[in-house]
């Protein structure tokens, strides 16, 4: 047995509550502020991204320790499930992101592109791997080929990795005081947003670009992002606040020391107040943090003085016939990094809607990407008619700033979108503190109630749909009858909304691989199997608690044990080595821009619109 | 059904609305000056007026009422079958008003527009405005024949007979007999000229893509002359027509180009100049493109796919040339092209393949010649890149060169060519409803090359 890290002696259970607490937050804001205003010049401090915070990176080889086999010591299910590493390494694509540049897809671009995708300067492990974290800020466990890791997301642990085992001082922690340690609050959504769109749109600065090349080569085009559909899908390693058992024990307010509002102050810290509005705050967050990921991008790369160059345009190390190394030279092709793929790549049909349609500014002028500027225009996140003449004019300059010359002047294309970014990272950090919460309905309204003269284009309808699909699931007062969910099962059906379907086929892979490297067999029964995937979000306690499932608990917990006793390097290496898995993940990956390209070539923007009108006549008239 | 109609009915309904379709844009803000003189200007730089088509229409002279295409009909024959003379109807039509209306940004009126009368209806400017002068003729005679003013009273007399063709140019009248001179009244429009121009901006506003071949032009033209006597005349006219089309157009293309880099108001780079499928295609997670891989950096743009993708297989095409075009191609190929260096190459080589495009019309091909230029594009199908432009390219010309060499020996008519030539218009053709090659899949079409290569040598 691997010896594990000690738990403090002040649990739940013990309860020796902290008494000062009160005043801490506001200084360790401020604090927090006023350092990362030095950080980062011009960005606001309210989120931030990879890399950013302090402390090591101790990898994923760290966190298998507590978090992989369930109850650790008297160490027990509350928020945290202790199963976080088991569901990422058997089911996460994260886990695999490294391996993908192993496989058949990564191999074709690597010939195409004339370069080693394994190596830095080609510009893939800054998404693909945890490469980006500088090497004396790496842990011993630390393994960039682990793929995307528990730092990755959640900040590197050096200095947060003792005290939040401590669970009663932890808990009553504030955001800012973890953060100071390098803890990112992912329960923010707009935080979370961040540290997600800083590789699912892209970060120049930080090395994060699909270049055109790339997409050329054979990258998969990057979808829309809606960070509440995107959690949703992810497998979820995190309690709901339904299933936190700290707020389903009456016994837990009565602790001994416990200050009388325990609960109030916990859910607030861990932003757990809105309850059936989670995801909903994700759809809210989402739009402003997509404009500007969005926005940041195109100053990012069209800033021919920023520096980092090699960073910021893994173009440069290119093997290119006409020999250029100076940025200035490669635009526009830089800028097809941030444009909108489909305003070129579509076939030509006539009638044709986007000439029915019309143009912003001069027609044939590639725009950026369409998806990001559809939820701030439809008013989400947005309060008011000032806020709502702010956005028209900021995207009319981006627009002039794109119509002076075919895919936009990089002089004009500057200030335009950083006046964006800053607008909109300002407009989030205030929506976050006045904590606004809209109704479900307010915000399908919203989402629903599109332009008549509209006409979103595939990615943009994708997001209005991700957002009505997620919104929906939290909806309380779901019309009655089948036919809202029919019409969302169509939405879901034209825009390729359903869950991961390769999840489990990705799961049996890892499995087979795991039983060849430790010469056993586990899970063989299919419900072990499914036990796997509802522990990921429901915790070993909550699987398990009807009778007559030990034999299935027992083979469970065997296969995490095992998964724990192997450790992480050594499987990830087994992992690495295995041509077929690669090529098998690849098959895997394969399916879902497979399927969306289809779609996408059948998209009716007319068809799309009577299925928005046709959901809004469902809405109940008040806002319940 | 002989393979010019088929060729006539690939041209027309597999979209391409090449034939009525051009209406060139005057940018508002082009510098006049840096505008290369139009063919309608004369050296003197004198305007002549037109007198309009009305002026021709006389039942004694070309309005006669006899069969389509016979001699004193011309006029009845274009109005009767020729779209030309619907060229102005168009900017009626409720699709020239989504156009312009994308393009100049308001509700304008495209039938006013000065930009889209110079291609869609007689020259529009006041000085050459004769009383019978009607704009919604269309493309009348004088468009390609020549302001009439100077000549209406003299072309019928017996003098006229003995004037040389640069005598009756200056008087306005284009020799349209001079294969150079044919094509290049045709590309006016068909390709553009100075601030003529189908854009990529106008293309996008919904105008169609204009790539012309001079050949199956004037192949699908309902002909208001004796193309019989023409034959006659000239046995290897397809032929001819082919290798001259090849050079005009691309001299025609490259001052296009030339004019396009040099103002600088113009939009830049022009996406107009490069394949347009290679961008706009759907894209899919099984891609031929990757699969085929890419000659120079993946995601470049391919310039000029259309014009110059059989150029050098045209006779009077000089092998020195192809450095030069080698040279301009890697310029443009560059994701900001040098203005003032693509400007001077271009027009450097627009000359020199006018020049050439005069020797090749004066040449006289055999049997023996035109078999191996046959072979060669037979061959040098293969390998052009797998573009729709190139293989398309291949098609006219293995059409016309078959044709050319049916002409010069009838005994070489081959069903089996035949049957192949018209398998790969299959091929090229676009889907309903679609401006693109959705189905073209290049392994399909080259199958279609295996018979045609051991044709050469028969």
């Amino acid at each position: 047995m691997l010896s594990r890290p000690c738990e403090s002696l002040s649990g739940w259970i013990v309860g020796d509550w902290p008494r000062k607490h009160a005043t801490r937050p506001l200084v360790a804001l401020a604090c927090f502020a006023l350092a990362m205003g030095v950080l980062r010049f011009a960005a606001p401090a309210y989120s931030q991204a990879q890399g950013d915070q302090p402390g090591k990176y101790l990898g994923a080889g760290k966190c298998i320790e507590c978090h992989t086999a369930g109850q650790v010591g008297n160490r027990t299910e509350d928020f945290v499930l202790l199963t976080e590493f088991a569901t990422w390494r058997t089911q996460d694509r994260h886990a695999f992101a490294y391996l993908a540049l192993l496989g058949p897809r990564a191999k074709q671009m690597g010939d195409i592109l004339k370069r080693d995708v394994t190596k830095k300067e080609t510009g893939c492990l800054g998404c693909h791997s945890m490469d980006f974290v500088p090497e004396n800020r790496r842990g011993e466990d630390f393994n960039f080929k682990d793929g995307v890791t528990c730092d990755g997301c959640h900040g590197p642990a050096e200095n947060w990795l003792s005290p939040h085992q401590t669970r009663s001082v932890w808990r009553l922690k504030t955001a800012a005081e973890k953060e100071k340690l390098g803890m990112t609050d992912l329960r923010d959504p707009v935080k979370r947003s961040a540290i997600c769109l800083e590789c699912h749109v892209g970060n120049a600065e930080n090395g994060k670009v699909v270049t055109h090349a790339m997409f050329a080569a054979g990258h998969p085009p990057l979808p829309n992002f809606e960070t509440g559909y995107f959690s949703r899908n992810l497998p979820q390693h995190w309690r709901d606040k339904k299933d936190v058992p700290f707020f389903k024990d009456p016994a837990a307010a009565k602790l001994q020391n416990a200050p009388a509002d325990l609960k109030e102050r916990v859910a607030k810290l861990y932003h757990l107040n809105a309850g059936g509005f989670q995801h909903a705050q994700c759809v809210l967050a989402s739009s402003l943090a997509g404009l500007q990921a969005e926005a940041n991008l195109i100053a990012g790369r069209a800033d021919f003085r920023a520096g980092n160059a090699a960073v910021r345009w893994p173009e440069l190390a290119m093997q290119r016939l006409d020999g250029g190394k100076d940025p200035t030279q490669l635009w526009p092709e830089l800028a097809m990094a941030h444009s909108d793929c489909y305003a070129c790549h579509h076939e030509l049909q006539r009638p044709s809607w986007r000439q029915t349609r019309g143009y912003p500014g001069k027609p044939g002028r590639p725009p950026v990407r369409l998806w990001p500027l559809e939820l701030p225009g439809l008013d989400i996140g947005l309060n008011g008619a000032q806020e709502k003449q702010q956005l028209v004019d900021q995207l009319q300059a981006l627009n002039r700033a794109c119509d002076e010359q075919p895919f936009g002047l990089p002089k004009s294309l500057v200030p335009a979108a950083r006046l964006l970014a800053d607008w909109s990272a300002k407009l989030a950090e205030k929506n976050a503190n006045e904590n606004a919460k809209p109704s479900h309905v307010s915000l399908l309204r919203k989402l629903c109630g599109q332009r008549p003269q509209a006409y979103p284009d595939y990615d943009s309808a994708r997001q209005i749909a991700a957002a009505i699909v997620t919104v929906s699931a939290e909806w309380p007062g779901k019309p009655p009858g089948d036919t809202w969910a029919k019409a969302l099962a169509a939405l879901e059906k034209d825009f390729a909304l359903q869950p991961d379907t390769g999840r489990r086929d990705r799961l049996l892979l890892v499995k087979q691989k795991f039983e060849e490297v430790t010469k056993e067999k586990y899970l063989a029964d299919a419900s072990a199997q499914s036990a796997l995937e509802r522990v990921a979000s429901k915790g070993i306690l909550e699987a398990f608690k009807d009778p007559g499932q030990d034999a299935v608990k027992r083979e469970l917990t065997r296969f995490l044990d095992a998964l724990l006793r192997q450790g992480a390097a050594q499987f990830t290496e087994a992992l690495l080595k295995d041509e077929g898995l690669a090529k098998a993940l690849d098959k895997l990956n394969e399916q879902e821009p497979q399927t969306s390209l289809r779609r996408m070539s059948d998209y009716d923007p007319l068809r799309f619109r009577q299925q928005l009108e046709a959901l809004e006549k469902l809405l109940p008239k008040g806002d319940s | 059904m002989s393979l010019r109609i088929l060729l006539a009915a690939f041209l027309v309904g597999s979209g391409w609305c090449v034939w009525v379709g051009a209406s060139p844009p005057c940018l508002p803000t082009a510098n006049e000056g840096t505008q290369r003189p139009t063919i309608f200007d004369p050296p003197n730089a004198m305007r002549t007026p037109w007198r309009g088509s009305a002026s021709c229409a006389f039942s004694s002279c070309h309005g006669g009422d006899g069969p389509h295409g016979s001699l004193r009909s011309e006029y009845t024959s274009w109005i009767g079958h020729d779209k030309h003379v619907r060229a102005y109807d168009m900017l009626l039509t409720e699709r020239s008003r989504i156009i312009e209306k994308n393009f100049r940004g308001k509700d304008a009126k495209p039938e006013q527009d000065a930009a889209c009368l110079y291609c869609h209806s007689l020259d529009a400017r006041e000085a050459q405005r004769g009383l019978t002068v009607a704009t919604a003729d269309g493309i009348g005679c004088e468009r390609c024949h020549g302001p009439a003013a100077q000549w209406l009273g003299e072309h019928y007399t017996n003098a006229w007979q003995t004037l040389t063709p640069a005598e009756k140019e200056a008087r306005g009248f284009h020799d349209l007999k001079d294969l150079v001179k044919r094509g290049r009244v045709c590309a006016d429009c068909h390709i553009g000229s100075g601030d003529n121009d189908v854009n990529h901006d106008l293309v996008a506003a919904g105008h169609p893509r204009l790539n012309f071949e001079l050949g199956s032009f004037v192949a699908t033209m309902p002909p208001h002359w004796d193309v019989a006597r023409e034959k006659q005349e000239r046995p290897d006219l397809e032929a001819r027509l082919w290798a001259v089309g090849q050079l005009i157009s691309a001299e025609q293309a490259l001052q296009l180009l030339a004019h396009r880099a040099a103002v600088a108001e113009k939009p830049w780079p022009e996406f107009a100049e490069y394949d347009c499928f290679a961008c706009h295609h759907d894209l899919r997670a099984d891609s031929p493109r990757q699969r085929r891989g890419y000659v120079g950096v993946p995601g470049a743009l391919p310039w000029n796919t259309w014009y110059t993708a059989l150029l050098p297989q045209a006779e009077a095409f000089l092998v020195s040339e192809t450095v030069a075009l080698d040279s301009l191609r890697a310029e443009m190929q560059k994701p900001y092209p040098d203005r003032a260096k693509v400007t001077s190459m271009a027009r450097g080589l627009a000359t020199r393949f006018g020049e050439q495009a005069g020797k090749a019309a004066s040449g006289r091909a055999d049997v023996a010649l035109l078999r191996r230029t046959f072979g060669a594009v037979a061959r040098e199908a293969k390998t052009l890149d797998a573009s729709w432009d190139g293989a398309a390219q291949s098609y006219l010309a293995l059409a016309a060169l078959y044709h050319g060499l049916g002409d010069l020996d009838p005994n070489l008519r081959n069903a089996g060519v035949r049957a192949a030539l018209s398998g790969m218009g299959g091929q090229l053709r676009f889907p309903r409803g679609h401006d693109s090659p959705r189905q073209y899949r290049p392994a399909d079409f080259e199958r279609w090359l295996q018979p045609l290569q051991s044709f050469e040598g028969r």
